[in-house]
């Protein structure tokens, strides 16, 4: 087989760790290899390497046999290496064209800033590119106007407009429903038919499992294990990831008390079309449905970022009127946010300030002077509860690998005690270690007499911790299923997430 | 073991300035040691005092980040320094008339706050708006002509000292030590610094951002309140021309004591150095016969290379 | 916006028309004490005369507006227009559209020779600025060392008052030590002045060259306490000078005639619509080939003040402080 690309002893250091240490990497021609470890294994940071994003400390790479060193992204591109970033690079506000073509434009003669761009050449470039990954939308179209999985056939097309010989894609599937991480596997087999290489990112093992030729594993830094697909197993992976074995979906009994929250025909913009459900104290309430049903915004009513246009919410059966996140958060309503570099951290803030921002009322002196040795306490308490890894709790969150982030979220809402707890997503992107840790949590508050909803894409996640499921699908409640026995099935959920049963039912 | 660690990261923040501050005075006191002279450290102490009064303000309101700035306060300090004096000719006593002038500058911040945070109209046009409007309302009520006749115990707000120490240092230093408690001891400040550091996430955390941002802009309109009260004593008169181009050296001293202009990050003691600066190079430039010609050339490069530095310093401990 | 132009327009030609009362139209350079002299006279004038004036002075100094409202003063069709431009050569092209039009033109306090207006009605500068030197040459009998203070180092008149006084005190042992360019902000030329004091302790003098730079210097002078051993000459006669000038801290003050210049303006551009524009010339001093009437200025001391302040009273300025 032949090597496209080749890296030897890779060597990184960052202020007080060594981020990927002596790491030799290869990619075979045509392969689909993924590249597995815990967040804070290294694996982004070798990706910048390899991709001219960062430089080594130390070490060589070979692109087709020939020796190179990238100065710049740039660079690596030039020669056949792309990659596509877990958020998104797209100019929202330019067409699909113009970010395929963005900054490498084709134009009439000699290229230079002020060259005429040849539009209808870019575009039959775009169609044909577009056609061979079976997209179904027009060049001309807003990137604005797309889907998250529609955006990330941009970047492949994009990716692909170069010619490359290797296609990083850093967590491809983290933002995509079933269906679309299937049609994504159908484009990823059919570049490796092309002669196309993948290196390809997930925290989902089942993923890795379906679509690897190889699997390249990453712990602190260093290469611990190499795997043919045939040979791996899941906790063969995991426990070459974790380095120890790990406890999945634990089992906690909970008896569902009195109904905490209640919230009656919640209407907003076309997003929530008329919303009713209960959620009763112990029980966790898994919300299913695909990415844009209306689960999200249907949180933001409750908790307040929104104010709905119709319906009504009771707590503990009295009728509340909230209007902002600050009314919810009296009501003892916490949410866990999907994006938690956007909605849940201050990442210029510490650790500390972080998790004491929502309970800083209750812990200072007369209602407003800072008490800043109850503000440790309670950081310190809560770091040590959920093990965040972090040299010390005035570190500033940004420096915090994304598990512990998110570890950080959950602090920041554990502490305030509140009665309901919204989980918005809460383990998107997190490494298989953290993830099992949050689960359990998330079962432990239930069982503690909290009302607990949890909105997850990952139907296992749904399936395994859920008492009951609330099915969504265009703003609209399809179905409301029990769960108490772990009766459920995907089929199940996906036959009433699709819209499946509505169909019937009208 | 924690605390400490906050502290010394804290004081090294504006540690770059001082030595700037410092190592300029002693420069000038060298080459012209009547620098020292109790008078010339009064006069520096007096500018200090107006320019430091503003960038505070400007400070708060800067930090709540998403491109927030107040153009204002240079307009409103002859503003308030004409209506001030119009109101003490005019028999209305002089401590009823300070008070009037806070309320009326605290009022214009809160015209701001509410443009910002109501209707969602930037900052930086707002308070353009007020920039010219204040200017112009100056001259609609002076004609051009400055207000004299103030009485002389209003004076004292600029021209009296206790113990040798100018009365507006004074201000300054107790407008400070509020600040800065305001700023980093209150459930106010640390939700300044998370509007300014993430906007969306403070509001997820429960942080009233309106009212955050309506406090910042009220806070930068009373500082230029008082220091349109402290010119217009300083000056013996309202005179409706002072203070142009103040709002930017206020912004400019923000920026060298460490004011992020991205927001979420600033201090009251390093925008209070940063005012120090500008404010002893006006002096310095004089103290060292610098040719006129050269003095905003120089001033300008101050600024430019002060922040770069603090910028490179940044990168480099980043 | 427009439609309602044209409209209000059509009605000032009308009312114009109807009235047949002459419209004289006066623009100046921005709002100060010194414009609104100009103003007052001007209004004297009209009133005295029985024709309608219009003053306008942008905010601050700016051409644009200048230019907008003589354009529009051109359209209004007035009888009569002066202007003190910002810019002299700016303006050039839309005075001659004026002359063009049958609208006569002239120029006050700052000529432009160029544009063809037919008078130029001002202080000369230069010769103000000598005679403030020549004054402070007797002040300190030709010896000690002067500070000067201005709001400008590219305008033309702080220019030409600088080089006057420069001109005057040449060979003579009156030294200048420094020029402070405060950018026409009060506070900060009493900084400067202020800072200067402790730069220079064997200072002499003061020379301001902007209204508000004489009280600046006093007051920088009077915190010092060294009233009588600095003296200081400077220009302008608004209350806050009179008053330094009343108590001996300002040894002499140079005011132009604002209000004559105000009031000459109107005057000849009535006359230049009564007796036609040659006649009106004919009466008026030649100076080579052009017609400049220098309304000069008037020096205020502690001595003539209360002179002053009584023909100030006479013309409907008066000044209290």
């Amino acid at each position: 087989m032949k090597t496209v690309l080749r890296a030897r002893k890779i060597l990184k250091r960052f202020p007080g760790v060594v981020a990927v240490n002596g790491v030799d990497f290869e990619v075979y021609e045509g392969e689909i290899l993924s590249l597995v470890g815990e967040n804070g294994a290294g694996k982004s940071t070798l990706i910048k390497i390899l991709t001219g994003v960062l430089q080594p400390d130390s070490g060589e790479i070979e692109v087709m046999g020939e020796k190179v060193s990238f100065k710049s992204p740039l660079d690596a591109f030039s020669k056949g290496i792309s990659v596509i970033h877990q958020e998104l690079s797209l100019a929202e506000n330019l067409t699909v064209v113009e970010n395929v073509f963005l900054a490498s434009e084709v134009t009439r003669g000699r290229r230079t800033l002020f060259s005429r761009v040849s539009m209808e050449e870019m575009n039959s470039r775009t169609k044909e590119l577009l056609s061979t990954i079976k997209a179904r939308f027009e060049p001309d179209t807003l990137v604005s106007k797309l889907t998250t999985a529609e955006k990330q056939m941009v970047e492949i097309c994009k990716a692909l407009s170069k010619k490359p010989k290797v296609i990083f894609m850093d967590e491809p599937t983290s933002a995509l429903t079933i269906s679309e991480v299937k049609a994504l596997f159908e484009v990823i087999r059919d570049l490796k038919r092309r002669g196309i290489s993948i290196v390809f990112v997930s925290h989902r093992i089942e993923e890795i499992l379906e679509i690897s030729d190889r699997i390249i594993v990453m712990r602190d830094g260093k290469r611990v294990a190499t795997m043919n697909r045939k040979d791996a197993t899941v906790d063969y992976l995991i426990k070459a990831m974790v380095g120890r074995e790990v406890e999945f979906f634990p089992r906690v009994d909970t008896n569902p008390g009195e109904v905490i929250l209640e919230v009656r025909n919640l209407k907003w913009r076309d997003r929530v079309k008329g919303v009713s459900f209960e959620l009763r104290r112990g029980e966790v309430l898994g919300f299913a449905g695909l990415v844009g049903a209306g689960r999200t915004e249907t949180m933001h009513l409750i908790f307040g970022i929104e104010e709905p246009e119709e319906g009504e919410i009771f707590i503990k059966g009295k009728k509340v009127e909230i209007r902002s996140p600050r009314d919810a958060i009296k009501l003892n309503i916490g949410l866990i946010p999907e994006d938690r570099k956007l909605q849940g951290l201050i990442l210029t803030m510490s650790v500390k300030d972080n998790i004491v921002m929502p309970s800083l009322r209750h812990i200072s002196n007369f209602g407003w002077i800072l008490n800043e040795r109850a503000e440790e306490k309670l950081a310190e308490e809560y770091v040590n509860l959920l093990k965040i890894k972090t040299p010390f709790i005035h570190q500033i969150s940004e420096n915090l690998s994304g598990g512990n982030q998110q570890k950080i979220v959950l602090a920041k809402w554990l502490s305030t005690n509140s009665d309901i707890l919204i989980f918005d997503e809460p383990t998107k992107g997190i490494d298989v270690a953290t993830k099992a840790e949050i689960h359990k949590m998330i079962r432990e508050l239930a069982s503690s007499g909290k009302g607990v909803i949890m909105i997850s894409s990952e139907l296992p996640e749904i399936l395994n911790l859920s008492d009951r499921v609330v099915v969504m699908w265009e703003g609209r409640i399809t179905a409301i299923l029990d769960n108490s026995n772990r009766q459920l099935t995907q089929e199940e959920i996906m036959y009433h997430a699709s819209g499946q049963s509505k169909k019937v039912m009208v | 073991m924690f605390r400490k660690k906050e502290n010394s990261h804290r004081s090294f923040k504006e540690l770059g300035p001082i030595i700037a501050f410092l190592s300029l005075a002693a420069f000038t006191a060298v080459l012209n040691p009547r620098f020292l002279t109790p008078f010339n450290l009064q006069t520096l102490g007096r500018q200090i005092a107006i320019f430091g009064i503003l960038a505070i303000g400007e400070t708060f309101v800067i930090m709540a980040g998403g491109g927030a700035i107040d153009l204002s306060p240079g307009s409103m300090i002859a503003l308030t320094g004409v209506m001030a004096a119009w109101l003490m000719t005019h028999g209305v006593p002089v401590s009823v008339s300070a008070l009037l002038i806070l309320a009326f500058s605290i009022g214009v911040g809160v015209w701001h706050g509410f443009f910002v945070t109501r209707l969602e109209v930037p900052a930086f046009i707002v308070t353009l708006g007020t920039l010219t409007i204040a200017r112009g309302m100056s001259a609609v009520i002076t004609r051009g002509w400055p207000i004299i006749g103030l009485p002389s115990s209003f004076l004292k707000l600029d021209q009296g000292s206790i113990i040798g120490i100018p009365i507006p240092v004074w201000i300054l230093v107790l407008l400070g030590l509020i600040m800065d408690f305001f700023l980093r001891k209150t459930i106010f400040g640390k939700h300044l610094r998370a509007v300014g550091g993430n906007e969306t996430a403070a509001r997820f955390s429960g942080v009233n951002v309106n009212r955050v941002r309506m406090i910042t802009f009220m806070i930068s309109g009373f500082m230029a309140g008082i220091a349109g009260l402290i010119v217009a004593a300083r000056l013996s008169q309202g005179q409706p021309g002072v203070g142009s181009m103040y709002e930017l050296y206020a912004i400019a001293s923000a920026v060298i004591g460490g004011t992020s202009l991205t927001g979420g990050e600033g201090s009251v003691l390093g925008s209070i150095v940063g005012a120090s600066i500008i404010s002893l190079l006006w002096n310095a430039l004089v103290m060292l016969n610098v040719s006129t010609y050269w003095h905003n050339v120089v001033i300008g490069m101050v600024i430019v290379v002060a922040v770069t530095l603090d910028v490179l310093r940044k990168r480099i401990r980043g | 916006m427009r439609k309602l132009f044209v409209f209000s327009l059509i009605i000032a030609l009308l009312t114009g028309l109807a009235f047949g009362k002459l419209i004289i139209g006066v623009i100046g350079k921005s709002v100060h004490p010194y414009w609104s002299q100009v103003e007052q006279g001007v209004k004297t004038a009209g009133k005295a005369l029985g024709v309608e004036t219009r003053f306008f002075v942008p905010p601050k100094e700016d051409i644009n507006a200048q230019l907008q409202m003589l354009e529009s003063f051109i359209a209004q069709g007035f009888s009569g227009i002066a202007i003190a431009p910002s810019d002299p050569s700016a303006v050039i092209p839309t005075i001659k559209k004026a002359l063009e039009m049958g609208i006569p033109v002239i120029t006050l306090d700052t000529d432009s020779p160029k544009s063809g207006r037919y008078v130029y009605i001002g202080t000369d500068n230069y010769s103000a600025g000598y005679m403030a030197g020549t004054i402070m040459k007797k002040l300190l009998n030709g010896k000690g060392k002067v500070v000067i203070g201005t709001g400008s180092l590219t305008a033309m008149n702080s220019l030409q008052r600088i080089q006057g006084f420069k001109d005057a005190i040449k060979g003579t042992n009156i030294k200048i030590l420094d020029i402070l360019n405060d950018e026409e902000d009060g506070a900060r030329a009493l900084s400067l002045a202020e800072s200067a004091l402790n730069a220079h302790p064997d200072l002499d003098a003061f020379f301001g060259v902007y209204a508000y730079d004489g009280p600046a210097q006093a007051l920088a002078v009077k915190n010092a306490g060294k009233v009588g051993k600095i003296k200081i000459v400077c220009f302008d006669t608004t209350p806050d000078i009179l008053q330094y000038v009343k108590k001996g801290i300002i040894n002499a003050t140079l005011g132009q005639r604002p209000y004559m210049m105000g009031y000459l303006s109107v005057t000849v551009l009535y006359l230049m619509n009564k007796i036609g524009v040659t006649n009106t010339l004919m009466m008026l001093p030649k100076v080579g080939n052009d017609y400049v009437i220098d309304t000069g200025v008037d020096v205020v001391t502690p001595d003539n003040l209360d002179e002053y302040l009584k023909m100030m009273e006479k013309l409907g300025i008066p000044i209290k402080f």
